[in-house]
Order: structure tokens, then C-alpha cells, then sequence
């Protein structure tokens, strides 16, 4: 069923967090942070399958101690990484419900659960899906209008990947994710909305650092701020650390005092496990106001009782070097940003895990004594950000808004693999997105005929000690000694902070590009249009047709195909009217997709393709007549080169052309 | 003197390019400050980093992606010129 087209639609902002999501929408000039049916203004990022149904949210924390192998959570800690990846090896033994590997050569993890007597495997993407329905659900029954744009955070130091993966999950959810935030970026602008309606817009530039620590991450950003521009200067973090980790800090503890003192051991009783680990969770929050707790389950392992009493400054032992290790991103990103330690005006507090008095400590010391600034709720903050993010580029907001401006960056080198192993980075961590840099490289062995180009991401000057992104090949480089191909490599970042990676031969104009996460570990289009039909069958009538859904997807696909079909044919075979044609008609077919495409349903989808390939046709028609004549013109061509027999030789690595262009002096 | 060569030697001198310092080609040849909507008077100096920023700030609202009036080529121009004159080196 398409919708009425008077029908509006808002755009929400997302926080998927680890343990606990948020939304919100921005309404009537103000930030508007849903409760859920329940009543609470966070969601737990949590799936359940019973024997009957699938529980989202708070409903799937209720019953996890009677199902724990069959309740999901934690799903961001696996998002775009590899089963192989030691975070997720060293996750596995802590998490009571099952993961395996795909067994592809991407070597993704598969979540297993039982579900009406069936054995089901999710993708994380598709765990994640899960939860921003849940939350997608809770927006539309307080809006009383449909839900279909998001903007959804994530951690500033999520990699492309993971940003990717996050980008999908909303897209199986039925969003269209208008962007992907940085999540300290989203709370800054909490910040800076809080600041500015306590005192006026700011009319001098601060700076303010954003420490955000939750239930599974943990980010530091500088920003400076100036009437109503956010302009990151620098982020750092670690993508694994948080809430959880203290909670089984303490659960090991606890492990630990149970065996010794009823020689028996827990750690195989996942039930067990399970109400254990509420406790704990329960004793740490309750720790950053009282000085002591008592840890009580009863029955918890063969029929013996458990009781421990854990004082804070224990809960803080157990975890400080957690605590110390947070402190060298602050560091790092006061560097990177240079600025003096003094000229940060503001400390903001974000997450639920910056509650922790250490925690509070430690920073404080580490800014000499200066105050934290607590005046934003630390839960809500990010998705107070994104709401407003939505506004900004979904152009619902008021004025205000619309003359807001967030400049985030890249959060990590990227580059390429040259001679030897080493890094060599186009694009500098702490870039302002979007961005784009360009290099030449060339050929490292005479009569070399195409060159493979790995991109990386990291810091270090190896590649190897560095995140592999992703290869391809550029082939069909005209031949000639080592040295004298021009090769350029292009970095493009967009506003998601996704990268694009593309190569050109100079003479040959040849050119093959990547989006780099395609090649890695990320969902096809295939497997997303396969979730999208699975995840269908959950939803409710509440939601876009199935067939509306796919007869947009096949369009979007064909669209795809047909923009890059306009790229790969040259001029010598498409003539320029023709081109122009092709690419109006493309354009104002995405045009289409953008405002009406909201509202179509599947035979306007279908019409429309059906339109772009009659425009098709006709073109090919015109030029498959004269393709013979094209295809002696490139015998001719290379035949007038030299050439060896047996094509090139592979190049694993290009060379920084400049070091071999002598010096003109 | 070629043209391209006499814009390049009125943008270094008006720009306070340095030859050791990188710039992408395309900017080769572009007077900085003009580029981010600037007045350079010689006399008086260079422009101050405050001068700076408060013009990319002006430009930024208006051609970053996420405007409407936005060229992604000019945000990238703009925030080109502004890294180059902002660095204190």
C-alpha cells in the first residue's frame, strides 16, 4: 500500500548504542526525545526470540534470564568486523548466545538463535535492523506520521566498515539513513544549543572537549564552536571500551569469589551467568552514588547462594587500568588539535559510563582541577544531536537550524600500499569531510600492464600493522617502461565519512574504482534486498509493502547500472548529445526518486525503469552499429605498441612517482 | 613573461605561498585570500588569522554539502585555502 501523498513524513535522529538506543525528532522549534511503550526515554538495544515471538527492546531484557541463549544484545561490539577480528574471538566467551563464522572468504559473523524450533542466523547488520525498527516504531506511534528518513550515530572512531554496516542496518530497517554522525559531534551540538539559549548565540570562538563514554565505546573530540558553526578539530577513541567491560570486570570478580568459596564453577550455566551479570550491572551503577553494595543471587549454581559486598574503591581497582587507558585519547586529541590544554573552556560529559566518580576524577585531575560541564542529560545528548542533524539536512527546521553548520572529520589515515610494505597516506587523520586528495603513483617493472592498488586505514607506517580496507586492479595500463605510466589515485570522503577510492591512467584515460567496503566483509545489495524481504516478514502492516520495497530497490539497482554503463563508454563510442540525454534523464530520475519516490508505489517504480531503458536502447542500438569500426580502431592501437607475450607483471605495489622524476635542479 | 607564470608570481606574492609548503595543483596560480573573499592591502599586511576564519566561516554556511546553494568543489577549494593560510608554519 503506497501511502496518501499528502501524508507527511519526518526525519528522526538515532543513537544505536551499545547497550541502550535513543531517538528523537525535532518538532515545533525543540528537540522532542521519545519515550518508548513502555515509558522510558532509552531503548535497550536488545532481540529476543521466544518460542512465539521476536521481543524488541526493554521486552527482551524482561525474560533473559529463563532464554539466554536466544536474547541478542551487543550487536554494535560485532558490526562490520571480521569473525576472526580478537575483539570479537575475545567478546565470544562473554556473550551467552551463540556466533559463528559465514565460512566465506569475508569471514562475517552470523548470530544463531532458535526460533519456533528452527535454527535462524542473523547478520549483525541485521540484530542492528532490528533495534532501529524498534526505535523507527516508537517515533511513528508518538508522531502519528510515518517514519522514513533517519540520521543514525555512531562512534567518532568507528572505521569505514563499520560505518558501512551501521548505513545498511538502517537501510534493512526501511530508512533512508540521510547521514551517519559522529556521536561525540551529535552531543557538541546539544552542547552548543543548551549554550547558546542560557546566553545567547556565542559570539567569540571556545573550544570544548566531548568525552563520551557508554555502554561499548568510547570517543574524544575537540571541537570549536562559533555563532553557529561546529567544526571538529580533532577526535580519538577506542571503538571497545566501556560499561560492559566494567561489568565483566566485576563478573570475573565475582566468578572468581564464588568457585573459591563453593569450589564449583558457574562460568557453564549461561542462566546463571546471566542473573549474575544484572547484578553486577545494577552494583556498578549504583556505585557512582553509594560507597559500597552487596551483590545478592540466590540458588544462582547448584543450589548455592551468592553474596558479595564490593566497595567502590574495589569496583575501582577491578577497572583502572580501563580508566587510565581512556585518558590517552584525551591526550592524544588535545595534540592533534593544537590547542593548548588551556584553551579548552568547556569539559562535556556524555554516556552513561562519565557517571563513574573515577572516571570524572581522572579527567578533572587531568585538566587540572577544571569543572566538567554536567548541564546535558549524558543519555540523551547524542540523540538530541542527530534529531537536530535530521533538521539541518532534511531542511525541516526552522531558521535556525538551517543556518547551522557541523564539520566533522575522518577520524584515521588512509592510503595506500607502496614499494615495500609501507603506508602512504592521502588523506591525514582529523581531515575535514568531506575531502578529497589526489596522487600519482607509476609502474614498478617495465612493460607492466596493470597495477593493484590495497587501501589501508591506521597510523602506522606499515602496512601490514594497519586495517586492510580493500583492493582492485587497474588494468589495461598502455604499456611501457617502469617509471613512465602516470598513475592517479584519487581518496574521496563524503559527509558519512565513507570512503570512495579511485584510479586513472593518465594516458590511457582508464579508470576502476571501489567503494572501499564493498570488498570487505560488507552486506552485497543482494544479501540486503534478501534481508529486507526477510526482515518484511516481521513487520508489521504498519510498514511499506514488500513489493513497493523491491520495485524500488530494482530501480535503484538499475539506476546504478546505468550510471556506471554511461562512465564506462568513451566518447569515441557515445556521442555527446547522446550522453547528455542518458545523464538528464538519470538525473532526473534520481530527482524523482528523492521526492516522489517517497510516496510511489511499485507500478510507478516499475514505469520508471521501464522508462530509462527504452532511453537505453535506442542508444545502444545507434552504437552497436558502429561498433565494429571501434573495435579495429583498438586492434590498430596495439598493435603500434610494443608488447610482451604474456601480459604484465603484477604490481603489489605503485611507486610515489616524484621519487622518480629527477630533481629539475 | 607567460601569463600562467605572472598569476602564479602575483599568488604567491599575494597569497604568502611558500615554496616549501604543499599546495594541491589546483590552487597553484589562485590568490588565497581573494579565493576566501578576502582584501589583501599589502601595505597594511597580511590578513589576521581571526580575518581568516571568520570569512571561511561566512563561506563554509553557504557551500558546504549540506546547503543547498552548495558546489562540492567549492567547499573543497575553500577548505583547501583555508588549511594552507591557517597553518602557523
Amino acid at each position: 500500500m503506497s501511502p496518501s501523498p499528502e501524508e507527511k513524513s519526518y526525519a528522526v535522529g538515532i543513537d544505536l548504542g551499545t547497550t541502550y538506543s535513543c531517538v528523537g525528532v525535532y518538532k515545533d522549534g525543540e528537540v522532542q526525545i521519545i519515550a518508548n511503550d513502555q515509558g522510558n526515554r532509552t531503548t535497550l538495544s536488545y532481540v529476543a526470540w521466544t518460542e512465539q515471538e521476536r521481543l524488541l527492546g526493554d521486552a527482551a531484557k524482561n525474560q533473559v534470564a529463563s532464554n539466554p541463549t536466544n536474547t541478542v544484545f551487543d550487536a554494535k561490539r560485532l558490526i562490520g568486523r571480521r569473525f576472526d577480528d580478537p575483539i570479537v574471538q575475545a567478546d565470544l566467551k562473554l556473550w551467552p548466545f551463540k556466533v559463528v563464522s559465514d565460512g566465506s572468504k569475508d569471514d562475517k559473523p552470523l548470530i544463531e538463535v532458535f526460533y519456533q524450533g528452527v535454527e535462524k542466523r542473523f547478520h549483525p547488520e541485521e540484530i542492528s535492523s532490528m533495534i532501529l525498527t524498534k526505535m523507527k516504531q516508537t517515533g511513528e506511534a508518538y508522531l502519528g506520521h510515518r517514519v522514513r528518513e533517519a540520521v543514525i550515530t555512531v562512534p567518532a572512531y568507528f572505521n569505514d566498515a563499520q560505518r558501512q554496516a551501521t548505513k545498511d542496518a538502517g537501510e534493512i530497517a526501511g530508512l533512508r539513513v540521510l547521514r551517519i554522525v559522529n556521536e561525540p559531534t551529535a552531543a557538541a551540538i546539544a552542547y552548543g544549543l543548551d549554550k547558546s539559549d542560557k546566553s545567547g548565540v556565542a559570539e567569540k570562538e571556545t573550544h570544548i572537549l566531548v568525552f563520551d563514554m557508554g555502554g561499548g565505546t568510547f570517543d574524544v573530540s575537540v571541537l570549536a564552536i562559533q555563532d553557529s558553526v561546529f567544526e571538529v578539530k580533532a577526535t580519538a577513541g577506542d571503538p571497545h571500551l566501556g560499561g560492559e567491560d566494567f561489568d565483566n570486570r566485576i563478573l570475573s570478580h565475582c566468578i572468581a569469589d564464588f568457585r573459591r568459596k563453593h569450589q564449583s564453577d558457574p562460568t557453564r550455566n549461561q542462566r546463571a551467568l546471566r542473573r549474575l551479570r544484572t547484578q553486577c550491572e545494577r552494583a556498578k551503577r549504583l556505585l557512582s552514588t553509594q560507597t559500597s553494595v552487596t551483590i545478592e543471587v540466590d540458588s544462582l549454581h547448584e543450589g548455592n547462594d551468592f553474596s558479595i559486598r564490593l566497595s567502590r574503591a574495589k569496583f575501582e581497582e577491578l577497572c583502572i587500568d580501563y580508566f587510565k587507558k581512556a585518558m590517552e585519547p584525551v591526550e592524544q586529541c588535545l595534540k592533534d588539535s593544537n590547542l593548548p590544554q588551556k584553551a579548552i573552556t568547556d569539559i562535556v560529559m556524555v554516556g552513561g559510563s562519565t557517571r563513574i566518580p573515577k572516571v570524572q576524577e581522572l579527567i578533572k585531575a587531568f585538566f587540572n582541577g577544571k569543572e566538567l560541564c554536567k548541564s546535558i542529560n549524558p543519555d540523551e545528548a547524542v540523540a538530541y544531536g542527530a534529531a537536530v542533524q535530521a533538521a539541518i539536512v532534511s531542511g525541516q527546521g526552522s531558521e535556525d537550524v538551517q543556518n547551522m553548520l557541523l564539520l566533522d572529520v575522518a577520524p584515521l589515515s588512509l592510503g595506500i600500499e607502496t614499494a615495500g610494505g609501507m603506508m602512504q597516506v592521502l588523506i591525514e587523520r582529523n581531515s575535514t569531510v568531506p575531502t578529497s586528495k589526489s596522487q600519482d603513483f607509476t609502474t614498478f617493472e617495465d612493460y607492466q600492464d596493470h597495477v593493484d592498488i590495497s587501501v589501508y586505514e591506521g597510523e602506522r607506517a606499515m602496512v601490514k600493522d594497519n586495517n586492510f580496507l580493500g583492493k582492485f586492479t587497474l588494468k589495461d595500463i598502455p604499456k611501457s617502461l617502469r617509471g613512465v605510466p602516470k598513475i592517479q589515485v584519487t581518496f574521496t570522503i563524503d559527509t558519512n565519512g565513507i570512503l570512495q577510492v579511485r584510479a586513472e591512467d593518465a594516458k590511457s584515460q582508464k579508470r576502476s574504482e571501489i567503494q572501499i567496503a564493498n570488498e570487505k566483509g560488507r552486506l552485497t545489495q543482494n544479501d540486503i534486498q534478501k534481508m529486507l524481504q526477510e526482515a518484511e516478514k516481521y513487520k508489521g502492516e504498519d510498514e511499506i509493502s514488500k513489493g513497493d520495497m523491491l520495485a524500488k530497490e530494482e530501480l535503484k539497482v538499475y539506476m546504478q547500472r546505468f550510471e556506471k554503463g554511461i562512465q564506462d563508454l568513451d566518447d569515441t563510442k557515445l556521442q555527446r548529445e547522446d550522453r547528455e540525454r542518458l545523464e538528464g534523464k538519470l538525473a532526473d530520475a534520481y530527482k524523482w526518486l528523492e521526492n516522489d519516490g517517497l510516496k510511489a508505489g511499485k507500478p510507478e517504480f516499475d514505469g520508471k525503469q521501464k522508462e530509462l531503458q527504452a532511453v537505453m536502447n535506442t542508444v545502444m542500438l545507434k552504437i552497436n552499429r558502429s561498433q565494429t569500426e571501434f573495435w579495429d580502431q583498438q586492434v590498430v592501437h596495439h598493435e603500434g605498441e610494443k608488447t610482451i607475450d604474456k601480459g604484465g607483471f603484477i604490481l603489489h605495489c605503485g611507486v610515489d612517482i616524484r621519487d622518480l622524476i629527477e630533481d629539475p635542479q | 613573461k607567460p601569463y600562467l607564470q605572472r598569476c602564479q608570481e602575483r599568488a604567491e606574492r599575494r597569497s604568502k605561498l611558500q615554496p616549501g609548503k604543499e599546495l594541491s595543483r589546483r590552487l597553484r596560480g589562485v590568490e588565497l585570500y581573494t579565493l576566501l573573499e578576502i582584501n589583501v592591502d599589502l601595505v597594511d599586511g597580511f590578513p589576521s588569522m581571526d580575518q581568516v576564519k571568520d570569512a571561511y566561516r561566512k563561506l563554509v554556511l553557504i557551500h558546504h554539502p549540506d546547503k543547498k546553494e552548495s558546489k562540492s568543489l567549492a567547499f573543497q577549494l575553500i577548505q583547501e585555502a583555508y588549511e594552507y593560510l591557517s597553518d602557523p608554519e
